[in-house]
C-alpha cells in the first residue's frame, strides 16, 4: 500500500506544474519580448516617415494638409516613450495607442492622395519607401498579433482556477491587450477630409 | 482500485488544466509541408514540380537559405500576407539559429503573390527587394500564366541577393529538424506538460520491455501514451484527440530512439518569421 502511496505521489509531482507560477513567468517574459518587437515595428514605421514625407512633396506639395498630419502623427507618436513600462500603466498604454492608430489613419489619408500623382507614383524612391512602409505595416501586425496571442494565454492562466490563486499570492496582473486586431480596418479612410483642424 | 486511481488522476486534471480555446473560423487550411514544392492549385506540371523541388534541394546543399513553394488557389477570406504568416509559422522553413527561410507563395485565383522573408534574410533581402524580384522578375511570367518561370528566375534573383553576404550558418549541423506540426496544437502547456509525463513513461517503457525481452512491458510502453492521451484527449478537447495521442506516442518513439542511437538532437523547430517580404498583384 505504502509503494502505491508512493508511486502515486511521484506520478501527480508533474501536476504541481498546474499551479501556474512557472506558466506565468514565462508568460511574462513572452509578453515582453512580443511588446519589444511591437515597439520596434512602430519605431521603423516612425523611422520612414521624414523621407515619406519628402519625396510626397516634391510632386504633391499642394497637399500641405496632408503632409501636415503626417508630420503631426509622427510628433505626436515620438512624444510618447515607447518603454515596456507601458505595459504596466493602462492610462499611458491607451494613449499610444490612440497616437500610433493616429499615425495609421494620417498614412492611409496619405496613401489616397497620393493616386492622384502618377508621376509621383511612378517615381523610384516613392515606390521603394511605398515597399518599405507595406513591409513595416505587415510587420506591426504581426507583431501585435503575437502580443495578443502572448497576452490573452497569460491573462486566461491568470484568470483560470487555480492558477489564479498563485497569481493573487504574487500580485500578478492581467496585462492591457490591444483593442483592434488590425488597426487599418478601423482606420481607412476613403474620402480626404480637408476641412476643420482637430 | 485502478479504476478509481485513474478517476481520481482525471478529476485532478480537470482541476489543474485549462481548457483549450482557440478557434479557426473558415480560414483556409494549410497545406502539409510534404515537399519543398507544395502545388495545391495544380498550376504547374508533374515535370515542374519535380525539377524545381531538385533545383531546391541543389540550392539547400550550399547552406545560405531554405526554400519553400506553395501553390494555392484562395486565402479568402484572409489577405495574403495574414495567410502568408500562418503559413511561415507552421512550415518553419529555415534554420533554427539562422532562421533562413524564404516561402514563396502564389496565390492563383486571387492572382497575389507573396515572398515571405525569413529574420535571418531581412538584412540581404530587405522589403524593397523582395518587392522588386516579385514586381521585376516574377510579375510577367505569372501575368502570362507560367508560374515555373517565375518561381524559377524568382529563386534565382532571391539566392544571388541571399549569397551576396554570408548568413550565419547554423553551428550544429549534425541537428536534425523534425517539425511536429500537432504539437502547437497542445495550446495550454497543461496538456504538454501530461503529454511529456505520458511520453517518457512509455519511453521507459518500450525501452526496458525492449531490452529485457519482456512482451506485456514493451506493450505498455505503447498503450500507456495511447490510452493515456486518449482520456485526456476525450476529457477536454475533443478535437484534439488525435493530436495528444500521436503526440504522446511519437514523443514514446523519440526518446526510445534517441536513446538507443545515442545522442544528436531531435529540435522541433525551425526558422522563425517576422512578417518581412513584399507582395504584388499580378
Amino acid at each position: 500500500m505504502k509503494k502505491l502511496m508512493i508511486i502515486v505521489s511521484l506520478l501527480l509531482l508533474p501536476f504541481l506544474g498546474g499551479c501556474g507560477y512557472n506558466t506565468m513567468q514565462s508568460g511574462d517574459e513572452g509578453i515582453n519580448a512580443a511588446w519589444s518587437e511591437v515597439l520596434n515595428q512602430y519605431q521603423r514605421r516612425a523611422d520612414l516617415i521624414p523621407n515619406l514625407v519628402n519625396v510626397v512633396k516634391g510632386y504633391a506639395g499642394h497637399e500641405k494638409d496632408t503632409l501636415m498630419a503626417v508630420t503631426e502623427a509622427r510628433a505626436s507618436v515620438g512624444s510618447i516613450k515607447a518603454t515596456p513600462e507601458l505595459l504596466n500603466d493602462p492610462q499611458a498604454f491607451a494613449k499610444f495607442q490612440v497616437a500610433q492608430s493616429g499615425m495609421t489613419s494620417a498614412l492611409s489619408r496619405l496613401m489616397v492622395v497620393v493616386e492622384k500623382y502618377p508621376d509621383l507614383k511612378a517615381n523610384q524612391n516613392f515606390r521603394d519607401l511605398q515597399a518599405q512602409l507595406e513591409g513595416t505595416e505587415n510587420r506591426i501586425a504581426v507583431a501585435r498579433n503575437r502580443y495578443i496571442k502572448a497576452v490573452q494565454e497569460y491573462n486566461v492562466t491568470v484568470r483560470s482556477f487555480p492558477s489564479n490563486l498563485t497569481a493573487a499570492i504574487f500580485g500578478m496582473k492581467t496585462k492591457p491587450n490591444f483593442a483592434v486586431e488590425n488597426e487599418k480596418a478601423i482606420s481607412t479612410a476613403p474620402t480626404v477630409d480637408f476641412g476643420g483642424k482637430k | 482500485m485502478i479504476k478509481s486511481l485513474r478517476f481520481l488522476i482525471a478529476i485532478i486534471a480537470i482541476l489543474i488544466f485549462g481548457i483549450a480555446s482557440g478557434s479557426e473560423g473558415d480560414q483556409q487550411k494549410i497545406p502539409v509541408f510534404s515537399a519543398h514544392v507544395v502545388d495545391q492549385a495544380g498550376w504547374m506540371t508533374s515535370q515542374e514540380v519535380l525539377a524545381l523541388n531538385k533545383k531546391i534541394i541543389n540550392i539547400e546543399k550550399e547552406g545560405k537559405v531554405r526554400i519553400g513553394v506553395l501553390i494555392i488557389s484562395t486565402v479568402k477570406p484572409e489577405t495574403i500576407e495574414q495567410y502568408s504568416i500562418r503559413v511561415a509559422e507552421v512550415w518553419k522553413i529555415g534554420q533554427k539559429k539562422a532562421d533562413n527561410g524564404l516561402l514563396f507563395i502564389i496565390v492563383k485565383e486571387d492572382r497575389k503573390a507573396r515572398i515571405e522573408v525569413g529574420y535571418g534574410l531581412e538584412g540581404v533581402i530587405p522589403d524593397i527587394t523582395a518587392k522588386r524580384i516579385l514586381s521585376d522578375t516574377m510579375t510577367p511570367e505569372l501575368k502570362s500564366s507560367h508560374p515555373y518561370n517565375a518561381l524559377v528566375s524568382g529563386i534565382d534573383s532571391a539566392v544571388k541577393y541571399a549569397v551576396d553576404e554570408p548568413v550565419q550558418k547554423q553551428k550544429t549541423e549534425t541537428t536534425e529538424e523534425l517539425s511536429i506540426p500537432f504539437w502547437d496544437d497542445l495550446v495550454t502547456t497543461g496538456a504538454k506538460t501530461f503529454v511529456v509525463v505520458l511520453g517518457v513513461i512509455g519511453g521507459i517503457l518500450l525501452l526496458v520491455g525492449g531490452y529485457g525481452e519482456s512482451g506485456p512491458i514493451f506493450l505498455l510502453g505503447l498503450v500507456i501514451p495511447i490510452v493515456g492521451g486518449a482520456i485526456i484527449g476525450v476529457v477536454f478537447f475533443t478535437t484534439l484527440v488525435i493530436s495528444i495521442v500521436m503526440a504522446s506516442l511519437a514523443l514514446a518513439i523519440m526518446i526510445a530512439l534517441g536513446i538507443t542511437v545515442g545522442g544528436g538532437g531531435i529540435a522541433i523547430v525551425g526558422g522563425a518569421f517576422g512578417g518581412g517580404g513584399g507582395s504584388i498583384d499580378f
